[in-house]
């Protein structure tokens, strides 16, 4: 289901607490990087894409990070702790359709 | 039938309605005052709804911070989280508030929906009405009429007193510790205190400060970690002010550094192990006899009971006034209070810090649903709800802070908040009556037998109150991130309910 890329920060943990929900035997579809120009495999649909400097990466995109990239889904976070960028993960593994394409998702107010 | 119970229905008590009195019809009836009824209240008149009442069956609102006021009583969450989102404080005179603190923060909260608050005003029994598709609510100062019922009476509301052999005999005070006798002079008192949990951690410092000496009977061991508190300072209360995103800033930075505190729920490595290492850290620093810190280390994986903070529990248990008795209070004769290790101690006052009535809670035993049957004798097995909120034979009923709605390791208020909103999208529904289907409602419960079969609460080796010991399910935490269970409760989700038809055939 999904697959998280080497230099994803928090790694670790959202690979520990995601592995709780989401099967990681499955064939991965979506893949967490911070590298668009790094190797995608063949199954992949979605792309979550943690930078504050993005490039388009051909596939449907979440960038998670201060610039939106045209075309593509953008997320801000408020903090820079793991379990924020988690929910964020999970929110778009979830449900993609609250991360509309061409627009910035606020980060959740608690 | 025009809005009365069925004449000849008997009530819980055996008595019969009144016949004379008609009930007040209103479109919800809110049951409990403390957070998360006042929050609930909050928002419906924020919507503009006014045909609702809170009903408070003590003098006063503040449900768990109105009742529990003994020495040391304060909050282990940030104050600045620990408080609504739609009624924020910039004032906080400290990182973890008092308990004084937070009930004044609930009473000025409160005067927002004053007009609807009813204290003095027991709930005596919920009944549904199936063919009214209304509540009937029967209280100690009138009846009512509604057709939502929100249930928001707290899971810390009912003591729960241990049955000690010979307790009657004991010639001295005796109370729990939420209900402190503020008349009683400690001063030159022999106190023994039963429990060692949060409250016990507070107050134990604080009545070891004054009484002649103290016995704490621990049945088993709490980890504590450092509490770390700290006071406010006039510039910061200033800044908070004038800076409202500044403090919005840090309620998102302390909910998100908590969020992260799950994992070590889940026993996930680093996590736990720094989160052990800081209590054991701590014990060793503050107890130095080897033999007291062999009782006061714990026999279980920390997590699996609530895991308390306090700078000054250990350094209390170090002073020659105070003993620790290793072994669960087991009978009284007299003034004598005996530990199951067989230790006698001549006592004055017997202090019970022994927790509440959590997974049976006793509003259940007042509430039927359709068919008649008690919310009680449906949880028989224990708590359950679908979205921790609603439950199937119980229609237009919304049960907050109750089944898998409180957090082991973050606010509970972020969980009311979640069920409030989950509420108004119900209401918002407009649908006459709504009843979760059985199917929606097991589905919800195995998954969350699932997300608790890898947490420390099942799994960490203790018994504690988050687990029903009839079922030995987890039915009090909910077992994941907060976060999730926000996401879950953002839209209400018709679909889990039955159709209308459906309500009206049974």
């Amino acid at each position: 289901m999904i697959t998280l890329a080497a230099g994803v920060p928090h790694r670790d943990f959202l690979v520990a607490m995601l592995a709780r929900h989401y099967d990681p035997a499955e064939p991965a579809t979506v893949l967490v990087t911070t590298d668009a120009r790094g190797p995608v495999a063949g199954t992949i649909t979605r792309i979550i894409l943690i930078t504050d400097d993005p490039t388009p990466t051909g596939l449907p995109t979440l960038v998670v990070g201060r610039t939106p990239l045209p075309h593509a889904s953008h997320a801000r976070l408020a903090t820079g702790h793991p379990a924020e960028l988690l929910s964020l993960i999970d929110g778009y593994l979830r449900h993609p359709e609250r991360f509309p394409a061409g627009a910035t998702t606020a980060a959740a107010r608690v | 039938m025009t809005g009365t119970l069925p004449m000849g229905t008997p009530l819980i008590d055996g008595s019969t309605p009144h016949a004379e009195a008609a009930p007040e019809d209103l479109d919800t009836v809110i049951v409990g005052a403390g957070f998360a009824g006042i929050g609930a209240g909050i928002r419906l008149s924020r919507l503009g709804e006014r045909s609702f009442v809170v009903l408070e069956r003590a003098a006063a609102v503040g449900g768990t911070w109105r009742d529990n006021s003994y020495p040391g009583v304060a909050c282990d969450i940030p104050s600045h989280l620990y408080s609504f989102s739609f009624a924020p404080k910039h004032d906080w005179s400290r990182f973890f508030a008092r308990g004084s603190e937070i009930q004044d923060y609930l009473l000025d909260c409160a005067r927002e929906i004053e007009n609807q608050i009813r204290t003095g005003t027991d709930v005596l029994e919920m009944r549904w009405l199936a063919d009214e598709a209304h509540w009937f609510v029967r209280t100690s100062a009138g009846d009512f009429r509604c057709r939502t019922l929100v249930i928001a009476a707290g899971r810390l509301s009912e003591p729960r007193m241990p049955e000690i052999a010979g307790l009657d005999s004991f010639p001295g005070s005796v109370f729990h510790s939420s209900r402190w006798d503020h008349d009683l002079e400690l001063a030159g008192k022999r106190v023994g205190v039963v429990g060692t949990g949060a409250s016990a951690v507070q107050l134990v410092p604080e009545v070891a400060a004054v009484a002649a000496s103290v016995v704490l009977f621990q049945r088993t061991a709490p980890y504590v970690v450092p509490r770390d508190d700290a006071q406010y300072s006039d510039r910061d209360i200033l800044n908070f002010q004038l800076d409202p995103a500044a403090r919005e800033s840090l309620r998102s930075d302390l909910f998100w550094q908590m969020e992260s505190g799950f994992a070590a729920r889940v026993g996930t490595p680093g996590y736990l192990d720094e989160l052990r290492d800081r209590a054991r850290a701590q014990l060793e620093s503050q107890v130095a006899d080897a033999t007291l810190r062999d009782d006061l280390t714990p026999d279980y994986e920390i997590g699996c009971k609530r895991v308390l903070l306090s700078d000054d529990f250990y350094p209390a248990l170090m002073r020659d006034t105070v003993t620790l008795e290793p072994s669960a209070l087991a009978e009284v004769d007299g003034t004598t209070a005996t530990g199951q290790s067989g230790t006698g101690y001549d006592l004055d006052v017997l202090v019970f810090a022994t927790g509440f009535e959590s997974t049976r809670p006793p509003f259940a035993r007042r509430v039927f649903g359709r068919d008649g049957v008690s919310l009680d004798h449906a949880w028989h097995d224990g708590m359950v709800a679908y979205n921790s909120t609603t439950v199937h034979g119980f229609p237009n009923l919304f049960v907050i802070d109750g089944p898998n709605a409180s957090l082991g390791h973050n606010s509970a208020i972020v969980m009311i908040e979640a069920q409030i909103d989950y509420l108004l999208g119900a209401l918002h529904d407009e649908t006459e009556v709504l009843e979760v289907s059985l199917e929606a409602q097991n589905a919800y419960v195995a998954d969350l037998d699932a997300r608790a079969a890898s947490t420390v609460w099942l799994g960490g080796g203790c018994e504690s109150w988050y687990v029903d010991e009839r079922s030995g399910r987890l039915t009090l935490l909910w077992p994941d991130f907060a976060y999730a269970f926000r996401d879950r409760l953002a839209e209400f989700d018709r679909a889990a309910y039955l159709p209308a038809a459906a309500t009206l055939s049974h």
